[in-house]
């Protein structure tokens, strides 16, 4: 099968304020996903990760380095193509609230990327009904607007507004982090049993360790824009080989 | 053992709306205790209370908060005021943001210790200095001439535990105060916090949603949820044998690192 991700030497600098040296976000970062995986991408604040995931999904254009996904360049993808592109890969923020538009129920958000898509609007509003049910939420809450449902509840409604594209890959940027334990848990059942049924592949990032010991498959840890270790879960966290990433480990209470 | 803040039936209202019903506990001298729950349980609700930060629409409608034999709901702001930040010191999730951005880190300790004792700026410094060499900080100088954006968000909070401490307050509440640093700053500030309580004998009340923080700093423990105590116990008594299904729930919630 083919590789759902790859990333070469992907770089990225933003002009650091009130110094003419630039601030390295990410330096020569090159990863690939295949399918079925899941990645995850660690490391402290300010590493680069989510950087790493802005550039992937083109919100933010790379200075340099290649992007493919199912084996097609996407790293200069505009427009049209663009739209092709969310058809197979799909994001969910770490605050599910911001990221819907508030003047809209959750139905009409969800409903709207498969309307982009050419789908017909009833045939539409019965898909995204069918993913808002496996996703736990009722009926009744594709009527309701952001702001009238709780956190965890909003992001469930971003993973279906995600998932209801059927993409082969999902990109997770700390989408569980803002929630609750219960509530985070609930979520990463409704991911797994996403990946059992679809065939779903995710990069996973996250600043909890424990979290991706359970949920992923391969990890990278990344410090200060670079990607320092990579390793399965249980390598990475019994037997690291960066002092950085030792560092990490220790310091989880 | 002698109890130094005591909740008797506490019950407090948001625009008559309850968020917390029929609390009652006691924070004993030197000792740690952690409030624990999901978001929308009341425990910072709670601890705000004793400080009288419930904003225009809150309200304790029933129950007592007995620091030094008063009943801190009862006093007007002003006797408050002399209560809280010297002998009640508070720190919030972001310390940051409650420092000003144009003026020195110095300046504000300065200004926020001159409130409540009147000092010179030279012995603030020299008392800063030394307090801050004794919370582990080792560039002190170099931190009071820095301007709060200098400093990393690791940093403004371990400043911000260090400005609550000036004042030498007998008990220290915190409000998720690790809640927004990345697993290795937090560790720092796990440690600040129980130096302070080496150092200084702080009582301390924690509130935080994070269970493996509450393990490692409590004696004691309350478990929260929808505006009441379900249950307390000692650490090793709610870790091992947590007699509540909410609590069991919330523990097996937390996904434990296997080394």
């Amino acid at each position: 099968m083919e590789t759902v991700l790859e990333v070469r030497n992907l770089t990225k600098t933003f002009p650091k304020r009130g110094s003419r040296e630039a601030l390295e976000a990410v330096a020569d970062v090159s990863f690939r996903i295949e399918p079925g995986e899941c990645l995850a991408v660690i490391g402290g604040s300010g590493s680069g990760k989510t950087t790493v995931a802005k550039m992937i999904t083109r919100l933010l254009p790379a200075d340099s380095g290649q992007i493919f996904l199912m084996g097609e360049e996407i790293t200069h993808a505009k427009g049209k193509a663009l739209r092709t592109i969310y058809r197979k890969m799909q994001m969910v923020f770490q605050t599910p609230a911001e990221s819907f538009d508030p003047r809209r129920t959750l139905g009409e958000s969800a409903a709207e990327s498969l309307c982009n898509q050419g789908i017909g609007k009833a045939e539409a509003a019965s898909r995204v009904q069918e993913l808002f049910l496996r996703c736990g939420l009722p009926e009744e809450y594709l009527m309701r607007y952001p702001h009238e449902v709780s956190g965890g509840q909003c992001q469930r409604a971003a993973i279906a507004r995600a998932a209801v594209l059927h993409p082969a890959l999902l990109i997770l940027d700390e989408a569980t982090s803002a929630l609750d334990m219960t509530v985070q848990k609930e979520i990463l059942e409704l991911l797994s049993e996403l990946r059992r049924e679809e065939g779903m592949t995710y990069l996973f990032i996250s600043h909890d360790i424990a979290l991706v010991q359970q949920f992923c498959d391969r990890v990278l840890v990344m410090d200060q824009g670079r990607m320092i270790e990579e390793g399965t879960p249980d390598e990475v966290i019994r037997a690291p080989r960066q002092e950085y990433t030792k560092r990490l480990i220790e310091s989880i209470l | 053992m002698a109890e130094i803040l005591s909740y008797e039936q506490v019950d407090i209202c948001y625009n008559g709306v309850p968020a917390v019903k029929d609390v009652s506990f006691a924070l004993q001298k030197s000792e740690i205790l952690v409030i624990a729950g999901e978001s929308g349980s009341g425990k910072s609700t709670l601890i705000r209370a004793a400080m009288g930060l419930l904003g225009k629409q809150g309200q304790v409608t029933r129950g007592d908060i007995w620091y030094q034999g008063r009943n801190l709901p009862d006093l007007s702001r002003r006797e408050l005021r002399r209560i809280c930040g010297a002998k009640i010191g508070m720190i919030f999730q972001n310390a940051g943001a409650s420092f000003c951005p144009n003026r020195t880190v110095g300046k504000q300790l300065y200004e926020s210790l001159k409130a409540h004792e009147p000092i010179t700026k030279e012995a603030f410094y020299r008392k800063a200095e030394v307090q801050m060499k004794k919370l582990g900080f080792s560039d002190a100088k170099g931190i009071l001439d820095s301007y709060p954006f200098e400093l990393s968000g690791g940093m403004q909070q371990r400043v911000g535990i260090a400005a609550a401490m000036l004042p030498e307050p007998e008990i220290l509440l915190a409000d998720e105060p690790t809640s927004a640093l990345d697993v290795y700053i937090q560790k720092q500030v796990v440690e600040e916090l129980l130096m302070i309580r080496r150092e200084y004998g702080t009582s301390m009340i924690l509130v935080t949603h994070n269970l493996a923080v509450a393990r490692r700093m409590a004696d004691r423990m309350l478990i929260m949820k929808d505006g009441q105590i379900v249950e307390q116990g000692s650490v090793a008594q709610i870790f091992a044998h947590p007699a509540c299904a909410y609590t069991r729930q919330l523990l097996a919630a937390v996904p434990e690192l296997r080394r």
